[in-house]
């Protein structure tokens, strides 16, 4: 049975396909919100809080493909992990004007494999965290993440540049140990 | 930014939104999660607020009766409370009353010598006595009444005697020393019969002897056996 027939039957509100969607999604939508919120326990419950609004909403969405699904899934899931942040009073950040901009290493980081590259975003602050999962893998742009946090466009570069530096030193440490381990 | 750059960085990116697990990690239960879900979505999960309401509730519960258990345990005070008498018995003595005055009632309070005599139990109505119980006693309230003497029942109370006199008839009882005085009003008795009836020969026989002699009964409803050793 496909995805579109699963949500076809889910909507109707057949538990069977809501368990197989479910299943389907949950291991994706755990490591997104874990890449948010680094506690597992917290994770699971905003995984939790997400499926819940995702099926009571899903006979209202229209259906556009499994792509579309899972963006909306997704967004579900980042939307509940800002909230979530937001309760904590995460998002304290200073207002900072200037900000250099930092590329990634992008080669290193492909040498590094997913589990290291997700510990390493994990590993990073909060705010850096945030906003750089926001910017650099959601594709947000600056002014939608400064609205969505409730924070200033400028702390929003700062935090990205920050955070990107903080990275590309991690990630050359690692490539710099991964290259002695080559070595060896 | 090349292109080699694009497809580097979609590439690490793509990766990480695939990705399911990280190394060394225990994999999300996906059973107990989807229970929970379910649970939510179908209602079945209670609030946690009512948990914890319900929790308290008992707790409390279970302290009340705790307490209520321990105070049992106590050993009570002699009087809790205080019974008001009517304004008769005000000048009366305080009467020493025993530990357990429920349903009791006694005629006399004084140990003195008295022709009262009890002649049976009498049922009456008491003077209704005011209450007057302490805030703090909770549990129990013991109501000391204080006995009224005859005089007060005759005046305030409507006694009413319900059972007869009930006197069994005994036997009375003689001392040994009045046996011996019915013993000589006997032998006159039977010496007056003797010379009354002198014409009566009477044998000497021993047997008629001893039975005249035994046969012969007080004037005052005793019976007297008497042996007479006559050989």
């Amino acid at each position: 049975m496909n995805i579109t027939e699963l949500v076809k039957e889910a909507r109707a509100g057949s538990v069977a396909a809501q368990k197989y969607l479910f299943e389907a999604f949950a291991d994706r939508m755990h490591m997104l919100c874990r890449r948010y919120v680094k506690n597992k326990e917290d994770a699971e419950e905003i995984l939790q809080d997400g499926f819940y609004k995702f099926f009571k909403n899903l006979p209202s969405f229209q259906y556009q493909g499994e792509l579309a699904l899972q963006a909306w899934l997704k967004k579900i899931m980042i939307n509940e992990c800002l909230m979530f942040l937001r309760k904590k009073n995460a998002f304290n950040m200073v207002s900072e004007t200037s900000a250099t901009e930092v590329s990634l290493h992008e080669v290193a980081l492909n040498n590094l494999s997913v589990s290291e590259i997700f510990n390493l975003i994990v590993e990073l602050p909060i705010g850096y965290r945030t906003v750089f999962n926001l910017h650099v893998i959601e594709g947000m742009g600056h002014k939608e993440i400064a609205n969505l946090l409730g924070i200033h466009e400028g702390s929003s570069r700062s935090q990205l540049s920050k955070a990107k530096t903080l990275l590309q030193k991690k990630i050359l440490q690692n490539n710099n140990d991964y290259d002695q381990r080559r070595t060896k | 930014m090349t292109s080699d750059e694009q497809n580097n960085m979609t590439d690490w990116k793509a990766r990480l939104d695939t990705m399911e697990h990280t190394d060394g990690e225990p994999a999300l239960d996906k059973a107990i999660a989807w229970e929970k879900t379910y649970q939510r979505l179908y209602g079945i999960r209670r609030n946690k607020k009512m948990i914890w309401y319900w929790t308290a509730t008992a707790c409390v519960g279970l302290v009340i009766i705790f307490l209520t258990i321990k105070m049992d345990r106590k050993p009570l005070p002699a009087a809790r409370s205080v019974t008001e008498m009517p304004t008769a018995a005000k000048g009366l003595p305080p009467v020493s009353s025993p530990r357990e005055t429920e349903n009791m009632f006694i005629v006399s309070g004084k140990k003195k010598p008295t022709d009262l005599k009890v002649r049976g139990h009498l049922a009456m109505e008491t003077p209704k006595h005011k209450v007057v119980t302490r805030p703090d006693t909770s549990a129990f309230t013991y109501v000391e009444s204080t006995i009224l003497p005859p005089s007060e029942i005759n005046k305030d109370s409507s006694a009413v005697l319900i059972s007869t006199v009930n006197v069994h008839k005994k036997l009375p009882v003689v001392h040994i020393n009045e046996l011996e005085e019915n013993e000589n009003a006997d032998d006159r008795i039977a010496d007056e019969i003797r010379t009354k009836d002198s014409k009566i020969r009477i044998k000497k026989d021993r047997k008629l002897t001893r039975r005249a002699m035994a046969i012969s009964g007080s004037s005052s409803g005793h019976l007297i056996i008497e042996i007479s050793l006559n050989n």
